[in-house]
């Protein structure tokens, strides 16, 4: 093929048979990584990964002790107590740590204005014109987006217990073996749930700055409406408003340490309601704005 | 280019938006060349080509795109078309080459090869130099390039352009009908234009389908709709006062007469066959009238669409 060709030609070469949906999750990572903030948080959840990688190593090498005295230490206050070790319930404070100083303010600076710019772009008349479906875009859209935000939140803290893991004394893969599984399930579930909520948002408002005003209104809303609520009815169960509750609560369920946090809080069940029903509403919502853009373009 | 099937193939498709039909019963088949759809606005234009492209579901009939049913095939279909839609779209977020080269590789193009093509084809369209521009920078005419540059990357078999020219400068419009003729008469890529340029339409098509709210009014190509005065003549008289003779004078040799754009001017037609000019300079002589100008009158585009609309209220 000619460069710099001023005249048209056909093209002759093999078209690859990869889902046109591909070539859109790729492009929405860069259109992501083109954030400053988004690289700046992101690297700072890698030096955190880090940072605690490097303290374990330091407190092996220092005092290879340091878990049966800390163990010691527990225990000299109550008998049994096992906060000073490293179990299901440390791990769920590291995911909390993850989740909100990194996970959701990531969620907001990536994806503000991924379907607004097609909006105000007419992109999704390009887009849609070719191979692509709304359900592909879709897809492409959301699988680049809660995947970058599982790359940059899950995998350093995988890499952190899989450190420990690898140091600790016999008996320890057992007492923390469900956390991958607890950290990669509630991980997903959240990374989810916050992908298709902002573009959804997105969707109606078609612009970055209402979208990002809109969530951290409703975050925080939500978040003092399940507290009050709470108080005032003396029912756990309407803190499944607070979006933060139903993270906590769903998080620890599938670590296995739901007994182990507080009883002021909705049970399991619902607040993987809440979420889940997060996640079928938001949907329905760019379901219908795609269609409803695909017909009247 | 080899398919014998006709290019499209339309089959009492029938279109509606809630309780809006936007196109009743259409019946026509596009063989291949180049077609131009005709219409006031609000004609079904656009929603032909949406129908066709699979966007828009019909309510009933089919549409048939090289022998494949548009709402069956769609997704795989759309990889032949290429589409220019009237308004202004591009993806947003990156450089002028950068979003053309991501359509094609949504279109199946291996990244370098779509990178190569996205470069050929704003040099082809006359960005070459704004390729690393940011879309939204773009003047109004540069974006109608750009668009037809996003419509061809992934090399389409069919190229539906949907008001191609809106916003150009006459400069702007040449190169952008220029280049369109090219892709047509030199790589054999069907041209489907949604227009109500005419001008556009006689440059660059050979036939043509004339909508009006969703039906179709005429289905013929530019040569056979422009050829039916062929061998009318337009008559200029020397004096003004001489046109009641002449239009006599030449109703009783069995002459229609009808009068011209100006006031000496007169639009002879023969039902039955050619005016010839000697039949007219005898006509003239037998009314002892001079004449200052005969010329052959042609119909045009226009009349034709106007007679196609004619039983419509505005």
């Amino acid at each position: 093929m000619a460069f710099r060709a001023s005249s048209y030609s056909r093209y002759t070469g093999v078209k690859s048979k990869r889902p046109a949906w591909v070539p859109v999750m790729f492009s929405t990572w860069g259109r992501g990584w083109k954030s400053k903030w988004v690289r700046r948080i992101t690297t700072m959840s890698l030096l955190l990964a880090i940072a605690l990688t490097l303290l374990l190593y330091a407190l092996n090498v220092a005092i290879p002790d340091w878990r049966t005295i800390a163990q010691s230490l527990g225990e000299m206050g109550v008998a049994g107590d096992r906060s000073f070790q490293i179990t299901n319930a440390t791990y769920l404070g590291l995911l909390n740590l993850y989740i909100h100083p990194f996970l959701l303010p990531l969620s907001l600076l990536f994806g503000y204005d991924l379907i607004a710019g097609d909006l105000r772009t007419n992109a999704l008349e390009a887009y849609f014109a070719r191979p692509l479906t709304p359900w592909g875009y879709l897809f492409g859209r959301t699988a680049a987006y809660a995947g970058f935000l599982l790359a940059v939140t899950l995998a350093p803290m995988l890499w952190i217990w899989l450190f420990d893991v690898s140091t600790g004394p016999d008996g320890h893969f057992h007492d923390v073996a469900r956390v991958p599984f607890g950290m990669t399930a509630a991980m997903t579930l959240v990374a989810l749930t916050m992908s298709l909520l902002i573009q959804a948002i997105t969707a109606i408002t078609r612009s970055g700055l209402w979208t990002n005003l809109v969530l951290l209104v409703v975050f925080f809303f939500s978040g003092g409406m399940g507290t009050i609520l709470t108080e005032v009815t003396d029912n756990p169960e309407m803190g499944a408003i607070a979006f933060w509750n139903d993270i906590y609560v769903v998080s620890a369920g599938f670590m296995g340490v739901d007994h182990e946090i507080s009883t002021r809080l909705p049970s399991f069940g619902l607040a993987l309601t809440v979420l889940l029903a997060i996640c079928g509403g938001s949907l329905l919502v760019l379901t219908r704005a795609l269609h409803k853009r695909t017909l009247v373009g | 280019m080899s398919e014998t099937k006709p290019v499209l193939d339309l089959d009492a498709l029938t279109v509606r938006y809630g309780s809006f039909q936007a196109l009743t019963g259409i019946t026509a088949t596009f063989q291949g060349g180049s077609l131009a759809l005709l219409g006031p606005n609000g004609a079904g234009k656009s929603t032909m080509l949406r129908s066709i492209l699979g966007l828009v579901p019909p309510a009933s009939g089919q549409a048939l795109l090289f022998g494949k049913d548009t709402s069956q095939k769609s997704a795989t279909l759309r990889g032949r078309i290429g589409y220019m839609p009237e308004r202004d779209c591009w993806v947003g977020g990156m450089s002028g080459v950068a979003g053309l080269a991501h359509l094609a590789e949504v279109c199946g193009f291996p990244r370098e090869d779509a990178m190569l093509r996205a470069h050929d084809l704003l040099h082809f369209v006359g960005l070459g130099e704004e390729r690393y521009r940011d879309v939204s920078s773009f003047s109004v005419g540069m974006r109608q390039r750009y668009k037809l540059a996003s419509a061809l990357v992934h090399d389409p078999d069919v190229l539906f352009l949907d008001e191609p020219t809106n916003g150009l400068d006459p400069r702007g419009r040449a190169y952008m009908l220029d280049a369109i003729d090219r892709i047509r008469q030199e790589h054999g890529v069907h041209i489907i234009l949604a227009s109500h340029l005419l001008p556009d339409v006689e440059r660059l098509c050979d036939q043509v389908w004339v909508l009006n709210r969703g039906h179709l009014k005429a289905a013929d190509s530019v040569a056979n709709l422009t050829a039916a005065a062929r061998g009318a003549k337009r008559v200029r008289l020397a004096a003004r006062d001489d046109v009641a003779a002449f239009s006599e004078q030449a109703r009783s040799a069995g002459i229609q007469v009808e009068p011209g754009k100006h006031d000496d001017e007169l639009l002879l037609t023969n039902p039955d066959g050619v005016i010839e000019s000697e039949q007219v300079f005898a006509l003239a002589a037998q009314s002892k009238i001079s004449l200052s100008g005969l010329q052959p009158a042609a119909r045009s585009l226009e009349d034709a669409f106007l007679e196609a609309l004619a039983d419509t209220t505005f």
